[in-house]
């Protein structure tokens, strides 16, 4: 069988990646794990094709990952790999959603990243300088984005704060910090933006005719860790899709694949059950959209386009940001995984 | 011997061992085809077969079946007696409770299993 280059490149990082297991244990077992993943890959792609090989060759890269984690666990603090049920076999973390409610989680990315695209190339005019407020929500494509948010930050919140409802309310929390210090138009929005999401909780619990939906804000953030490093996510796609202040001749396409990579990112987010691989997969997105930023910069003189004086091309700035991004947003996935482990022990 | 309950996938474990001697790859195959079986990734298994091996529920076979036509990376597993007295255990454990289950009406009696 031809192995497609991507299948052996997959099969070079997981040999890679073998390396950091513990010395005893790669003697003993890294040249059979690399044939079992190899030959695992090569079935999947010969008999159901390269998606599913893909699918199963990061879902072993993030196994190994986690399985090296816990055989350096074991040597450091000299405990035993379990073999008994853990509460994650009882109840698997959290649920993955359906593919419909994950669709739903997904939207406001892909709302977002259209709405940068357009308000890039499309500038209208307006009647009067400032003008009234009616006619900016006509003519910018970020308050349809927010009224979206808003929207379906109300319906979530009025029907008990499902978790495809999260992402409406980080989208809305990211855009109201953004526009408090924004002027349109001559139009000065300041801290008043902030009364919408309020608004939404308070037209929530209105006609629920209880504080339920504040409690149920505050229930999910306590049962699910996970949700700071998400919203910090969602922070950091925020300013990533915008591309502020860049006049790459292709920007559109590089917006357009940062939208596409963070969409990826929430999609396996509430696809996957588990809280360390969730925010994994998190912080991989997080690097492609630095590298897209990164490459952006390094490919469209911005020095010249600014009339700045010549220095490096290369953006280190994002790259530090990303790096302390991605440390901070393991914080929340190590906490939850600390407690479920105390939570056994107790058991 | 270990009294706690075993977890979904150290018990597919051994139940695919106890269908005969398997190398890394045919346990993972073996565990899919199981009735509800679950999908185990290589870094899962391996981490489970060490703590067999330590524990003496599994051991490895010096011989292969026939090493002109294997790769040579692959080591072959085998059900030890202690570990088939830890699956029997198991087994009758969840027998045991399926039993109450079903007294419990939660189960038919011709429902799997």
């Amino acid at each position: 069988m031809t192995v497609p280059r991507w299948l052996a490149w997959l099969e070079a990082i997981y040999r890679g990646l073998l390396r950091l297991y513990p010395a005893a244990f790669q003697q003993r077992f890294a040249g059979e794990m690399a044939q079992v993943f190899s030959a695992l890959g090569r079935q999947a792609y010969a008999q159901n094709g390269p998606g599913m090989a893909l699918r199963l060759g990061v879902l072993s890269l993030a196994d190994g990952l986690l399985a090296a984690a816990r055989q350096w666990g074991s040597k450091l603090f000299n405990r035993r790999i379990a073999m008994e049920s853990t509460r994650d076999d009882n109840h698997g973390g959290l649920a993955p959603l359906s593919t419909a409610h994950a669709g739903l989680a997904v939207l406001p990315y892909i709302l977002y990243g259209l709405a940068c695209m357009l308000a890039y190339s499309w500038h209208p005019t307006t009647s009067t300088l400032p003008p009234p407020v009616w006619e900016l929500f006509l003519k910018i494509p970020y308050l349809w984005f927010a009224v979206f948010c808003l929207a379906g930050l109300t319906v979530g919140l009025a029907n008990g704060f499902p978790r495809w409802a999260q992402p409406y309310l980080g989208w809305t929390l990211y855009f109201c910090w953004w526009w408090s210090n924004m002027t349109t138009y001559s139009y000065r929005w300041d801290a008043k933006v902030w009364l919408a999401p309020l608004g939404a909780l308070l037209l929530a619990m209105i006609l629920r005719r209880s504080l339920r939906p504040v409690v149920e804000v505050l229930r999910a953030l306590w049962q699910d860790w996970t949700l700071p490093s998400f919203a910090l996510f969602i922070f950091y796609c925020g300013v990533s899709i915008l591309f502020d202040e860049n006049h790459h001749p292709m920007l559109l396409l590089f917006m357009a694949a940062a939208t596409l990579a963070a969409a990826a990112g929430a999609w396996a987010y509430y696809r996957l059950a588990h809280a360390v691989p969730r925010v994994l997969v998190l912080g991989g997105m997080l690097v492609v959209l630095a590298f897209l930023q990164i490459w952006s910069y390094g490919t469209w003189d911005f020095r010249a386009y600014y009339n700045l004086p010549p220095g490096p091309q290369f953006d280190w700035r994002t790259l530090w940001i990303t790096v302390v991004v991605a440390a901070v947003m393991l914080v929340p996935a190590l906490a939850d995984w600390l407690r479920k482990r105390r939570g056994i022990q107790r058991t | 011997m270990s009294s706690s309950n075993l977890s979904p996938a150290a018990l597919s474990i051994l139940i695919a061992l106890k269908d005969g001697d398997k190398h890394g790859y045919a346990i993972l195959q073996a565990v899919i085809e199981q009735p509800g079986g679950t999908r185990l990734l290589p870094g899962t298994l391996y981490n489970l077969l060490k703590r067999m091996l330590e524990d003496g529920w599994i051991a490895e076979l010096d011989e292969r079946p026939d090493p002109a036509l294997d790769d040579e990376r692959r080591r072959y597993y085998r059900l030890s007696g202690l570990g088939e007295r830890v699956l029997r255990q198991e087994v009758a454990r969840m027998d045991g409770l399926l039993r109450a289950a079903r007294q419990a009406g939660l189960l038919a009696d011709g429902d799997l299993p």
